[in-house]
């Protein structure tokens, strides 16, 4: 059986909500990219996350810490990519509760992908308006040099 | 005639191995098109394999279609070429500079025999001074 891993992508720099908090145009240094299909799409919320996180990873958690997402970061487990997630989370809510009370509620999109390997893997992004994924949809997997994933559209 | 010793290829993709978002689809139109202009190749688009195929089917089996008109099925010509490619980038940065190198490959296989008879690469760089606020 083809082991479900679960990515968390890039939700690094804090930025105006309403765009992708990257840039898709940017050239930046990567280690791989896996071409890809989309089975399942997803919309979560970051409040989703913060419940999980306080239930102990029971949705998100379980992916988490049996994937090989570990292994593919280098050294690392399932709970460094539950550790990156919570970090990700807890920078957000400390970056909102600076400026207001008021909860900044990000959309992530889960994206359930079936690489050409045959291999499965489950990746957690910022939704991106200008970038929607469907269910078939050719994408790809690109790994970066700061230890995340993005997906992005392929041709 | 000259028609029929033109080889015959299919485009597979451009696979796009940078970090940026490049619409390799259309890269790969304009390289087929100049291709097929050149007089020297015959191509099949794979991209419309589905399209033809309900055409075809609904020629062969809709009752509206005069039967010997209809486009015989098992009669396309199969590609003996494929032609495909990658897009990759190095980045280098720093202080002051970033310097992106793009590489274009692209490769003309023998389907029968598998033997690469083509291959070829271009590299174009691309420098950019970063200003006081980052790039």
């Amino acid at each position: 059986m083809k082991t479900l891993s679960l990515i968390l992508c890039a939700l690094l720099v804090v930025s105006t909500p309403t765009f992708a908090k990257y840039e898709r145009n940017k050239a930046v240094p990567v280690q791989q990219v896996l071409f890809g299909k989309v089975k399942s799409v997803r919309t979560i919320t970051e409040q989703q996350l913060v419940q999980d996180k306080s239930n102990g990873w029971k949705t998100f958690g379980g992916a988490l810490l049996g994937g090989v997402i570990g292994n593919q970061f280098g050294g690392g487990s399932g709970r460094t990519v539950a550790t990156i997630l919570g970090s990700v989370i807890g920078g957000n809510v400390a970056h909102n509760q600076q400026q207001t009370q008021r909860y900044e509620n990000t959309q992530l999109v889960e994206l359930l992908i079936q690489v050409e390997s045959g291999e499965q893997f489950m990746v957690v992004q910022d939704n991106d308006p200008a970038m929607r994924f469907h269910q078939g949809d050719n994408v790809r997997l690109i790994y970066l040099t700061n230890n995340t994933v993005r997906v992005d559209s392929a041709y | 005639m000259t028609a029929n010793t033109r080889p015959v290829v299919f485009v597979e993709r451009i696979k796009n191995k940078t970090s940026e978002h490049i619409d390799t689809e259309s890269i790969t139109d304009s390289i087929s098109t100049q291709l097929l202009r050149s007089g020297k190749f015959r191509f099949v688009d794979m991209t419309r394999v589905e399209a033809v195929r309900e055409q075809i089917t609904f020629q062969n089996e809709d009752a509206l279609v005069n039967p010997s008109t209809a486009v015989a099925f098992g009669k396309q010509i199969g590609a003996q070429y494929m032609l495909y490619g990658n897009l990759s980038s190095i980045v280098k940065s720093n202080a002051d500079k970033a310097d992106v190198y793009y590489k274009f490959t692209m490769r003309l296989m023998d389907m029968q025999s598998g033997l690469v008879e083509w291959a070829d690469e271009t590299e174009i760089r691309k420098t950019r001074e970063k200003s006081t606020f980052g790039w």
